[in-house]
């Protein structure tokens, strides 16, 4: 199975799931012939609403992640293609929600997700796994935190409400960690996010970030993007929606960065022939 | 909690560690806690819970099925290799480079023969001279930072990076300089001298955009990766790529030798690269004018561009009733184009009179 990242923070509005739709879409485009899967863990299910194939299928009758939880499915039956070629979607349903009452008081509040996985088959096609948290410190986010290799945090450079929330993170995967006895959840990575770099706020946060965390932060950054919200408003990913524009060129240089800081600790993965960086005027010509 | 006999302190160390956490994860049922237990520290002798609960635990008495290809990925287990998330209070040590560390702390200096040093093949700088500037700076301070060589024979070492440093010393008629021996794979060598090269402040615009160039096909750095290593702004990439783009006696004309420009002006061109006379015209006028870059720019904006966006000539006729509109746009230096819309708008004219002659006059 592959490398398994979440992407996770208890702030909303900070860029999570779009990271998550086009950081999976960014691998999945520059990857020859590798598959991706992202699976989304919130119940609110905004990642579904943009990644599920509305077009090409029904979404009556599908099976998600809510009865995957509930007992009744299996994770592979949950799985679909998303419009994008190479990425596959574990989409998510507003009856998630109930879940979180019925599983609290059994061992599958933290360890739901790492069972579901290891009992799939189909996980193992795989090249990496990406899972969308809720913007809150429950019970998924720790299903999610527990199952995961890696985490990436995103962190909003818009203001600084965003660095306060970052120690209870740190703090829940520490608890996770204690528990974990194989293979320990490591961080990726801070990514900045929604960086109006002409704003002094911005910038304040961006170097503290650098400052405080050196490494740890990717250094792509993610540049606040109006195309980002339109591509939103017609279901798509901002790759389907407007390939020139500057989240576009983000994303494709994070999925680079990700997948390099990925392999450089797994030496299952080539990064020099896996992955070749692409920009948006050589895609546009290719 | 759980006292028996024959658990050793170890586990009960461990069960005790992991029930704190899962406290603080908000599992305190002890069903579930015991669940979890066995699950991760395997099943202990425990006596089983009097309370039952609706729905079983994750992992009933059915067997890991899953195939050896999904549970065990292959990858060794970092349990204790990896470092733990640190609070933000802790401040970080200074951050090693993305893809290559510089000076790892505690690397031997050593002070080399100047004649045990030859210069490196790969060096991409043309002319390799020790300016004046250089040459001061270490008659004054010394060779402050140590340049990389890498050992080729016994006593004989090639520069990876320095070489202007070495020349500056033997002009300076210095015996030994400090130098930091590397076992470098000749990849991490060459593109430690790329980099350094692009450091040089008198490095003219196309070794530059070479260099960047390199660096990233080669060497696959990111070009955001490689801004933040150079000290430069991002676009400053991109511009620079993008320039290396144009044809190469354009190249040659105006970052070549004979020239006042550097990639800032070049990139000025760059929206003519489709219309290869215009950019050839320009360029020339450009070089022997020693145009400013904001005189190119408004040069190559004087006439309509040929790329999308570019001025177009418009015309409209709107109905005064109902919806009617007929909007006529093209981009005026396609000039064959032009004969297309007349045709296209006799044929509309044809249209419009066959319609009228089909319509019973009111």
């Amino acid at each position: 199975m592959g490398v398994i990242v979440a992407i996770a923070t208890h702030k909303g509005g900070v860029g999570k799931t779009t990271t998550a739709s086009n950081l999976a879409a960014g691998l999945a485009r520059s990857s020859k012939g590798k598959r991706y899967l992202v699976v989304d863990a919130d119940p609110q299910a905004n990642l579904t609403a943009t990644l599920f194939p509305h077009e090409r299928r029904d979404y009556k009758g599908q099976t998600t992640l809510a009865q995957v939880f509930g007992g009744g499915a299996v994770l592979d039956e949950a799985i679909v293609e998303t419009t994008t070629k190479n990425l596959d979607l574990i989409p998510s349903h507003i009856d998630l929600f109930e879940q979180e009452s019925y599983i609290q008081g059994t061992p599958r509040a933290l360890l739901g997700l790492d069972a579901a996985f290891r009992q799939s088959a189909l996980l193992g096609n795989y090249e990496m796994i990406l899972i969308d948290c809720p913007p809150n410190l429950g019970t998924f986010m720790s299903n999610a935190l527990y199952a995961a290799n890696y985490v990436i945090v995103p962190v909003a450079a818009g203001d600084k409400y965003a660095l306060d929330g970052l120690r209870s993170l740190q703090n829940k995967v520490q608890q996770i960690n204690v528990v974990k006895t194989d293979r320990k959840t490591e961080l990726l990575g801070y990514l900045l996010t929604r960086c109006d770099m002409r704003t002094n706020v911005a910038k304040t946060i961006v170097k503290t970030m650098r400052d405080t965390f050196g490494e740890q932060v990717f250094s792509t950054i993610i540049r606040e993007n109006t195309e980002f919200g339109k591509a939103i408003m017609v279901n798509k990913t901002i790759f389907q929606q407007e390939l020139r524009a500057s989240g576009a060129e983000d994303y494709a240089d994070l999925a680079s960065e990700v997948f390099r800081r990925v392999a450089k600790v797994n030496t299952g993965l080539d990064p020099k022939s896996d992955i070749s960086e692409l920009t948006p005027t050589e895609v546009a010509t290719a | 909690m759980s006292r028996h006999k024959g658990m050793s302190k170890e586990r009960q160390q461990l069960e005790e560690r992991s029930r704190q956490a899962l406290k603080g994860l908000g599992i305190t049922n002890e069903t579930a806690v015991r669940g979890v237990l066995s699950e991760t520290l395997g099943v202990s002798s425990s006596p089983p819970s009097e309370s039952s609960d609706h729905t079983p635990p994750a992992r009933s008495s059915k067997p890991s099925d899953a195939s050896p290809a999904i549970l065990s990925s292959g990858h060794p287990s970092h349990a204790d290799s990896t470092p733990p998330l640190t609070s933000p209070i802790q401040k970080q040590p200074t951050p090693a480079e993305p893809s290559q560390a510089v000076n790892p702390p505690g690397e031997q200096v050593h002070h080399l023969d100047l004649n045990s040093l030859e210069p490196s093949p790969d060096q991409p700088r043309l002319h390799a001279e020790a300016d004046p500037e250089l040459l001061e700076n270490i008659r004054v301070f010394g060779v402050r930072t140590p340049i990389h060589v890498r050992p080729i024979g016994p006593h004989r070492y090639q520069i990876v990076a320095g070489e202007r440093r070495w020349r500056a010393c033997q002009l300076l008629g210095l015996t030994t300089i400090p130098a930091l021996i590397r076992q470098d794979s000749t990849e991490l060598a060459a593109a430690e001298a790329l980099i350094d090269n692009l450091l040089r402040k008198d490095l003219t615009g196309y070794e530059e955009a070479k260099g960047y160039k390199r660096l990233i096909d080669e060497h696959h750095f990111l070009k955001s990766e490689l801004a933040q290593r150079l000290g430069c702004d991002k676009t400053r990439i991109t511009r620079a790529l993008q320039v290396l783009e144009l044809p190469d006696h354009i190249l040659e004309l105006t970052l070549g030798s004979g020239s006042p420009l550097t990639l800032t002006h070049v990139q000025e061109l760059l929206p003519l690269r489709a219309n290869l006379v215009r950019l050839q015209k320009l360029a020339r006028q450009a070089v022997d004018g020693a145009w400013t870059a904001r005189r190119i720019r408004e040069e190559v904006t004087r006439v309509p561009r040929t790329n999308q966006g570019g001025q177009s000539v418009r015309f409209e006729a709107r109905g005064t009733d109902g919806p009617f509109r007929l909007v006529i746009r093209f981009h005026p230096n396609r000039a064959h184009d032009v004969g297309l819309i007349e045709e296209g708008l006799r044929k509309a004219q044809e249209h419009l009179q066959r319609f009228q002659q089909s319509r019973p006059r009111s």
